[in-house]
């Protein structure tokens, strides 16, 4: 079905190669169009209809914008009006639209397979519930209304438990608040207002809390503006996408955090009000910065560096968490962190209490203590919804085990996992998309949920709020007559305590149309308790040896839930640059002394397990340390295409349009297979850092992917030693000035570097200077103009009301590539998987490039990223050369690709020196129900066919067209590319040129630090990048 | 010219010209297989898209191209041979220009059907062609690949005309030697020629007038498909240098295929050895050691001025093309070009069949590789390094080169067999007519 | 609710086509314009309701026929036996499932709205479609080519900016053309020769 589906958005049959040819023609086949029964008032076709209401893909809830036709829900965006994630969606919440289209959603309740009716299916479970004397239910994070129907269903059904499964290890969090402040919440961290932000293993821009809100908060601290930039520190063992946008990185040995964090806060202390306090000097004396140097092997020079920077009157924030620190003495590390917090005098200036976040879920620790239980037979029954234990638990939790020890397990899960593979029975909720439902991530923000589209049809699901109603009835309570009414009856609530007036039905509309209510908090500080700097409080540091880091990052989580999301797995890891696959970071030094080289096999050995994984040298990890991303070895649904890999180049490897199925495919290795069910003393949480027994190579070479070109080229670059002696090859932009930078210094006119010349990366042997005139030609629209003027006929007037330009701020880009994700969802940018990857047939529209480049000045590597999209060049190299005229430049500046008239002669592409176009080398499949995300405003390219960025025209022809109905030109910001839309950085703008007050043209025009990639070529691309700024020329 | 005469050269034409043995059939029936594979790997190709090819994002163009250029230079020896050739009057083409120019029409026809097979849509071709259509839309006379479509088949029409112009007398004595249905085709295909004098005379006058059509699109078409190159942005394709280095090598190549063929000609129709001197091969010979020079000095200047210009990227690429992953065609080509024939040098040599034989091989293989170099490892090299590719050969592309050997020695085989293979009518311009003498 | 109208928006989706050879069809419903249209003289846009707020003109809900005919029952047996069909449909609340003949490809972006705005009638692609009987691909009165389309906006158009001596709705609901100022805001009326006007 789906093929048909795809084939007929582009009509053309491929039955056949004469079939095709004919088709190809254009003989169409006789449509069917379908009238709607009684069409909803709002509803109108080929008009996008956008929807407010709240992500549920992690426990942050933050606000999103659900953008539809027809019906259908096409694309997640984030909502402007929430206060977290103000109009931005990370990664992973865009590809919720892959979890509402996922082809592994469970059709409709069965009993391991065998299809029952919801009645019965329900009714099976109250009635079980009734009999049991303790029911368990396990789900995911809920700080909204469902969280009191939960309560009062289980309460129905005599007393039961209800656990929010998370991985996010935030119960150390508040055991180190608890300790330190004498309050178990998370507080608010102002990262936005403060001066120096020091990071203790918390990987804020990856995972850790919520990465939205960070990034927007990061950008406000970090970016350039006004003459000043913040300074960011990332200690930690493992660099991430965390400490690639550091001003510097410390690596320190897994538990050493705490050690370096007492050690600024004995060199503060002096100049701390809370100077007076003896039992806490006494404390810090036990961490002289001579003794923590020499223990944790960091030079003294750099903690007193970290002292001085860290000294800004309370404008300083230091923040600890995330997976790294989780070594064992992750509660200790908080409690240090918040005691330099204390002595810094940062509390209720960047530590604001009273927000009260609710994020994350319950500890490890009780969940082993639940899975106990089970095995004592404590639980008849266990519900799990949209969580997926069994995979992301290490396997001696022992869960899998318990859980066949429970007479009745019943899995709510939208999707078929590990966990609901063991279930009796699978009553599966729709997706969040399809449900209602609301959320309080903190104090002061009401987020409501709220259907976009109705249930995915051919899909029997109920939402859960709906079933937990059903449920409460056939338990006996008094159940309303469905979610909705129970919800809209806790608004009523809210209103109240919200003190708004007026009738609930208007304050219900506005709600539903900002996506819920959102106001401010009254923020507190706190005092410093003694029991903070109790011995019992004082880290041992890090164990020595070599340690495993089972890391997360903006495309996978620890709990595996979008493990299975074609997205998050073809576009490349921001740092490794590696898709569809796991891999294991170490660092060059260590490689040396292990002998292994990059993209080496090899297996490692704890003592839990082991696995086979690829090397990835990089500098960016500690010595001692390995890393593994989180989420992986998972299996997703995907399209079974012909394999020619290692295959003869003789003999024929023939596919058959019928051979192509929807086949489970493994992707990756799952990290915990290593962990042990370690978890913290005190808070519980789970350990993420364990020791490594043994790691040798295998002798093979790993089969790992990146669309990455240099990774596997060598010039002569790679043989000059400079690159070679680190073992892991060559990322440097071999002094091509793809992302140039700059210094504050610079910046600010003084600094040995004149206003706008950055320091040069260091270059290859065959560096030369760009020529001076590169304006030897005149643009090409110009030219057209000029020469067709003796034509009679009318002259093609180039930029007349618009010129589209965008401008690319590498200062505020932190690389974590929600950009390209949103051009997947935008543009039906076809998945192509792992092996096409390999051979070069990517389909990705935009590139966010990772580079690393020797510093000049100290020598050091450090992280660039520069989002490379289509320049839609004045002077392109695509539009002469394509004999069909396909590609053409458009009298707003697009370079027009008309993928119709496309004949696939490859000309433009290799004429294109950004390299920025696309060919279709197949029909790629969209595995059902994943066609239904496609964009109707957007053609569906068949085999044969270029494509390329047009700056998402479709977006420009819908705002132009809105305009139009109102009488009006198009003003500025109207019209936001999908990549800009959800940029939680603001690193891009885009706009009209030709507008004098546009954003854009005020950054092309005004800014200091523009230029243009390959400017020497003089193909006069539209994208204007901004310079990275660095703090004196340093960067991690 | 010793045991040469009229009756000899009409017999070895003819003797050429028998119904085939069994040897033919069998080579024919490899030949057809070879095709056969072409034409299903081409099919599967339509079917499924690119992807059997080993082309990719940053690599465009492929074997496919390679194939494209390297049949299109095959196609020059033919016409130089017989028309610059014949006006500048040197003697040993006589014996071998039809042969070749044989080969330079089927050589044409072979890469006039790569710009087919390697465009991604080939069912939408006939947008490449400018025609009044309801779209009112027009091609774009700005892309070198249109150039392309124009010049081909402008050399294509052209070589075939000549070709023919060429054959007339020949196929009259065919005619004249032969009877029934035969008699009738080769008496068409003669066009009634009778070969007196009158129609000699004009006769004379036409052919050269060909010959100086022909000459200039012998260096035009070549330097039109280098500029599929030269016009791009790419390092190591925009270079001034491309069209006399492109035109070097198609001469280069094309004398190396002329041996190829004739030599084994010569071997099968014993009567050709003393039609088809070793001297005439020497010559052939000669023309390759000197093109053979030019295609040197061009690669060699290549590296220089990517060192003198000072361009960065232009550098990275000379730099990658002996030292990257694709190294090994690099030096392939350098060993088949540059030093294979230099033992040509020795007359010895120079008229051992075998030898020349043997250098002909490489040189074929040596030009296929400097195509190969400069699409592939251009493209796998350029601008941004982060969109470097690499390139390994695929099946389908594999089979299709395959096929397109097939196609050109199926023509050729049936060529020897149904038209005279030398030119029967040069050739007796050489000689004595044969005269009975006064006192008989 | 939701349910039906995301159903129904997935059959859309789903079946955009059933393969048949052109024209080999008949229509569900002997549907005639001639009796709406022409004889009971229904405005195009009281079922087409999308044509002047969107890019499609929309096919009439099944509701909207049930409006009129679960009164009107037909005059003559054939139409009482058609009408019975369409309250069948009704019923079983089962979509009417046209098929397709004015039909632009999926890789271009039409829009009705536009072109309904500016003044167009819609007979003037459409035809007469009040002389219609039956839908099929012989009574198209244009072919709805590329060609057909942009023959007209480069002819009929003069890219001057707006002074056209463009088509005038004649029809019920004429608007002056004067207003185009007011549809675009340069006043620029003519139709655009920028491919990617229409090729999306």
């Amino acid at each position: 079905m789906t093929k048909v589906n795809r084939r007929d958005f582009f009509k053309v049959a491929a039955v056949s190669g004469a079939a095709a040819a004919v088709a190809g023609c254009g003989s169409d086949p006789v449509e069917e169009i379908i009238p709607m029964l009684v069409p909803p008032t709002e509803y109108k076709p080929g008009v996008t209809i956008s929807f407010a209401s709240t992500c549920n893909e992690c426990s942050a809830n933050c606000g999103m914008v659900i953008r539809t036709r027809e019906a259908r829900a096409i694309k997640a965006e984030g909502n402007p009006h929430h206060p977290m994630s103000q109009g931005s969606l990370c990664n992973q919440g865009q590809a919720s639209m892959q979890a509402m289209y996922s082809p592994s959603r469970s059709k409709g309740p069965n009993k391991k397979g065998a299809a029952i009716k919801w009645d019965e299916g329900l009714s099976e479970l109250a009635a079980k519930m009734k009999e049991a004397n303790r029911v368990l239910y396990i789900g995911r994070p809920q700080s909204g209304s469902l969280k009191k129907l939960l309560a009062e269903t289980l309460a129905a059904s005599g007393g039961g438990d209800a656990l929010q499964f998370d991985m996010m290890p935030v119960s150390t969090l508040k055991k180190g608040n608890e300790i330190a402040f004498g309050t178990a919440e998370i507080p608010e961290y102002a990262i936005g207002e403060a001066k120096t932000l020091v990071t203790f293993g918390a990987d804020i821009l990856d995972s850790w809390l919520n990465n939205q809100l960070n990034m927007r908060e990061f950008t406000r601290m970090h970016a350039y503006k006004h003459g000043e930039k913040g300074k960011f520190i990332h200690v930690s063992p493992h660099m991430s996408l965390t400490g690639a946008n550091a001003d510097q990185w410390v690596g320190v040995k897994p538990g050493d955090e705490a050690l370096i964090a007492l050690a600024v806060a004995g060199e503060l202390l002096p100049s701390s009000a809370m100077s007076g306090n003896g039992a806490l000097k006494s404390y810090l004396d036990g961490f002289t910065t001579d003794s923590v140097a020499s223990k944790t092997g960091v030079s003294a020079q750099v903690i007193k560096g970290l002292a001085k920077d860290f000294n800004q009157g309370g404008m300083s924030l230091a923040m600890a968490g995330g997976n790294t620190a989780m070594s064992g003495e992750g509660t200790k590390l908080q409690v240090a962190v918040n005691l330099l917090n204390a002595v810094a005098g940062n509390l209720g200036k960047t530590v604001k209490f009273g927000a009260d976040y609710k994020i994350g879920g319950d500890s490890a620790q009780s969940f082993a203590d639940a899975a106990q239980k089970m095995k004592s037979g404590a639980y008849q029954v266990v519900l799990i919804e949209g969580a997926n234990p069994v995979y992301a638990l290490p396997k001696d939790s022992g869960f899998a085990e318990a859980l066949a020890q429970v007479p009745l397990v019943v899995s709510l899960s939208t999707e078929e996992d590990e966990t609901s593979a063991l279930a009796h029975m699978h009553l599966p909720t729709s997706h969040s998309v399809e449900a209602w439902g609301d959320s309080m991530p903190r104090k002061g923000v009401y987020g409501l949920q709220q259907p976009a589209m109705a249930k995915l049809p051919g899909y029997d699901t109920m939402s859960l709020g709906d079933l937990m109603v059903a449920l409460a009835g056939k338990l006996g309570a008094a159940a309303p007559a469905d979610y909705k009414t129970y919800l809209m009856a806790q608004w009523k609530g809210y209103q109240k305590d919200l003190g708004l007036g007026g009738a609930f039905e208007d304050f219900w509309k506005k709600s539903l149309q900002q996506g819920g209510q959102f106001t401010g908090y009254s923020s507190k500080g706190a005092n410093l308790q003694s029991g903070a700097y109790a011995s019992a409080m004082a880290p041992k540091g890090g164990q020595t040896g070599l340690a495993i880091v089972a890391a997360n990052s903006p495309n996978h989580r620890a709990e595996g839930t979008n493990g299975n999301r074609t997205w998050l797995l073809e576009i490349p890891h921001p740092i490794t640059q590696l898709v569809w696959d796991s891999w294991v970071e170490i660092s060059p030094d260590t490689a040396v002394r292990l002998g292994v080289n990059h993209f080496d096999e090899v297996e490692i050995t704890t003592a839990k397990g082991s696995l086979k994984a690829g090397v990835w040298v990089n500098y960016g990890i500690a010595d001692n340390v390995l890393s593994m991303p989180t989420g992986l070895g998972r299996e997703v649904p995907f399209p079974t295409y012909v394999s020619t890999r290692n295959k003869s180049i003789f003999l024929p490897h023939v596919e058959m349009s019928s051979d192509i199925k929807i086949k489970p495919l493994k992707v990756g290795t799952n990290v915990m297979d290593l962990m042990g069910f370690d978890t913290d003393a005190l808070s519980g949480d789970l350990q993420f850092v364990t020791a490594v027994s043994a790691l040798k190579a295998t002798g093979e070479t790993a089969y790992m992917v990146t669309p990455e070109g240099q990774a596997h080229h060598h010039d002569a670059a790679a043989l000059s030693k400079e690159y070679t002696k680190a073992y892991m090859g060559d990322r440097s932009q071999k002094g091509r000035g793809f992302a140039q930078s700059t210094s504050v210094e610079a910046m600010n006119g003084h600094g040995g570097h004149e206003g706008d010349g950055g320091h040069h990366l260091r270059h290859r042997h065959y560096t030369t200077d760009l020529p001076s005139n590169t304006d030897m030609y005149p643009e090409r629209a110009a030219d057209v103009a000029y020469h067709v003027d003796w034509s009679g006929r009318d002259k093609p007037v180039y930029y007349e009301t618009n010129k589209w330009e965008m401008a690319v701020d590498l200062d505020r880009c932190t690389g974590c590539a929600a950009c390209v994700v949103a051009c997947y969802a935008e543009n039906n940018v076809a998945v192509v998987g792992k092996e096409r990857m390999s051979t070069g047939r990517e389909m990705s529209w935009l590139r966010v490039a990772r580079w690393q480049d020797h510093n000049e000045e100290t020598g050091d590597l450090e992280t660039y990223f520069s989002p490379n999209m289509c320049g839609q060049c004045a002077n392109a190299g695509c539009e002469t050369v394509c004999p069909v005229y396909a590609t053409y430049h458009n009298d707003e500046g697009i370079n027009a690709m008309v993928y119709n008239r496309c004949v696939g002669t490859r000309y433009c592409a290799n004429n294109c020196i950004y390299k920025q176009r696309r060919f279709n080398w197949r029909t790629y499949e969209f595995p059902a129900p994943l066609h239904m995300q496609l964009n109707p405003a957007m053609t569906v390219r068949e085999k044969g066919v270029m494509e390329k960025c047009n700056f998402c025209y479709s977006r420009i022809r819908e705002g132009k067209d809105l305009a139009k109905d109102m009488g009006r030109e198009v003003f500025d910001g109207e019209i936001k590319t999908a990549c800009q839309q959800t940029c939680p950085a603001d690193a891009i703008s885009f706009g009209n040129i030709k507008d004098p007050k546009a954003k854009v043209t005020q950054i092309v025009n005004t800014t200091k630090r523009g230029y243009h990639q390959l400017e020497e070529v003089n193909f006069k691309p539209a994208v204007t990048y901004l310079k990275k700024i660095n703090h004196d020329n340093k960067k991690a | 010219m010793s045991n040469v005469t009229y009756a000899s050269i009409n017999d070895d034409i003819l003797h050429s010209m028998k119904p085939p043995g069994k040897s033919w059939f069998a080579s024919m029936a490899i030949i057809l297989v070879m095709l056969g594979m072409g034409i299903f790997a081409f099919g599967y190709q339509i079917r499924h898209g690119m992807e059997g090819s080993g082309i990719n994002n940053p690599i465009g163009w492929g074997v496919y191209i390679t194939n494209f250029v390297f049949w299109v230079g095959i196609g020059h020896a033919g016409t130089l041979i017989s028309a610059v050739l014949y006006l500048v009057r040197a003697p040993f083409r006589t014996s071998i220009y039809r042969a070749s120019e044989a080969m330079t029409v089927f050589a044409v026809m072979t890469a006039a059907l790569f710009p087919l097979i390697h465009i991604g849509r080939v069912w939408n071709f006939y947008w490449l062609i400018p025609y009044p259509n309801q779209r009112l839309l027009w091609v774009n006379f700005k892309s070198p690949l249109l150039w392309d479509v124009f010049a081909v088949n402008t050399y294509m029409s052209v070589s075939i005309l000549f070709f023919l112009v060429g054959l007339v007398p020949d196929f009259a004595v065919v005619r004249d030697e032969s009877k029934g249905l035969k008699k009738l085709f080769y008496g068409i295909a003669s066009l009634g020629f009778k070969g007196t004098n009158h129609e000699w005379k004009h006769y004379m006058r036409a052919y050269l007038l060909f010959a100086a059509i022909a000459t200039p699109l012998v260096f035009s078409v070549h330097s039109i498909v280098s500029w599929d190159f030269a016009m791009s942005s790419i390092p190591g394709w925009h270079t001034t240098i491309f069209p006399p280095y492109f035109v070097a090598g198609a001469i280069f190549s094309g004398c190396a295929m002329v041996l190829t063929l004739l030599l084994p000609l010569r071997a099968i129709f014993p009567g050709f050895k003393d039609i088809i001197k070793i001297k005439d091969m020497e010559a052939m010979a000669k023309m390759i050691l000197f093109t053979g020079f030019i295609v040197t000095y061009a690669y060699s200047i290549e590296f220089f001025i990517a060192w003198y210009s000072g361009a960065r990227y232009e550098r990275a690429l000379f730099w990658f093309r002996p030292f990257g992953e694709l190294k090994f065609f690099f030096f392939l080509m350098i060993f088949c070009n540059c030093i294979s024939p230099l033992p040509l040098w020795s007359k010895k040599l120079r008229t051992n069949v075998p030898a020349l034989f043997i250098v002909s091989i490489f040189i074929n293989i040596g030009m296929w590789m400097e195509r190969f170099n400069i699409v592939v490892t251009s493209l796998a090299h350029d601008f941004d390094p982060y969109a470097w590719g690499t390139y390994t050969f695929e099946w389908v592309e594999m089979w299709i080169t395959i096929g397109s050997f097939g196609w050109f020695f199926m023509w050729f085989f049936i060529f020897v067999k149904i038209m005279p293979s030398l030119a029967a009518a040069e050739l007796k311009e050489a000689l004595n007519p044969p005269m009975r003498s006064a006192h008989e | 609710m939701r349910r039906v109208l995301t159903i129904l928006a997935a059959t859309m989706l789903v079946f955009p086509s059933l393969i048949l050879a052109e024209g080999e069809f008949t229509q569900p419903i002997k549907f005639s314009h001639v009796t709406h249209a022409g004889a009971n003289e229904i405005p195009c846009e009281f079922c087409h309701i999308y044509a002047s707020r969107s890019i499609v003109s929309g096919i009439p809900p099944v509701r909207t026929c049930f409006g009129c005919h679960q009164v009107v029952r037909g005059t003559d047996e054939a139409q009482q036996k058609e009408i019975e069909k369409v309250l069948g449909y009704w019923e079983r609340k089962e979509p009417i499932p046209w098929k397709k003949v004015h039909d632009v490809p999926d890789f271009v972006s039409f829009s009705h709205k536009r072109h309904i705005q500016i003044g167009f009638d819609c007979n003037q692609c459409h035809g007469d479609m009040a002389k219609v009987a039956e839908v099929s691909f012989d009574t198209m009165k244009q072919p709805l080519s590329m060609g057909w389309c942009v023959e007209c906006h480069m002819t009929k158009h003069p890219t001057a900016n707006g002074k056209i001596a463009g088509p005038v709705r004649k029809t019920r609901g004429a608007q002056p053309i004067s207003n185009a100022a007011k549809v675009q805001p340069d006043g620029d009326i003519s139709g655009s020769k920028d491919c990617f006007i229409c090729h999306k």
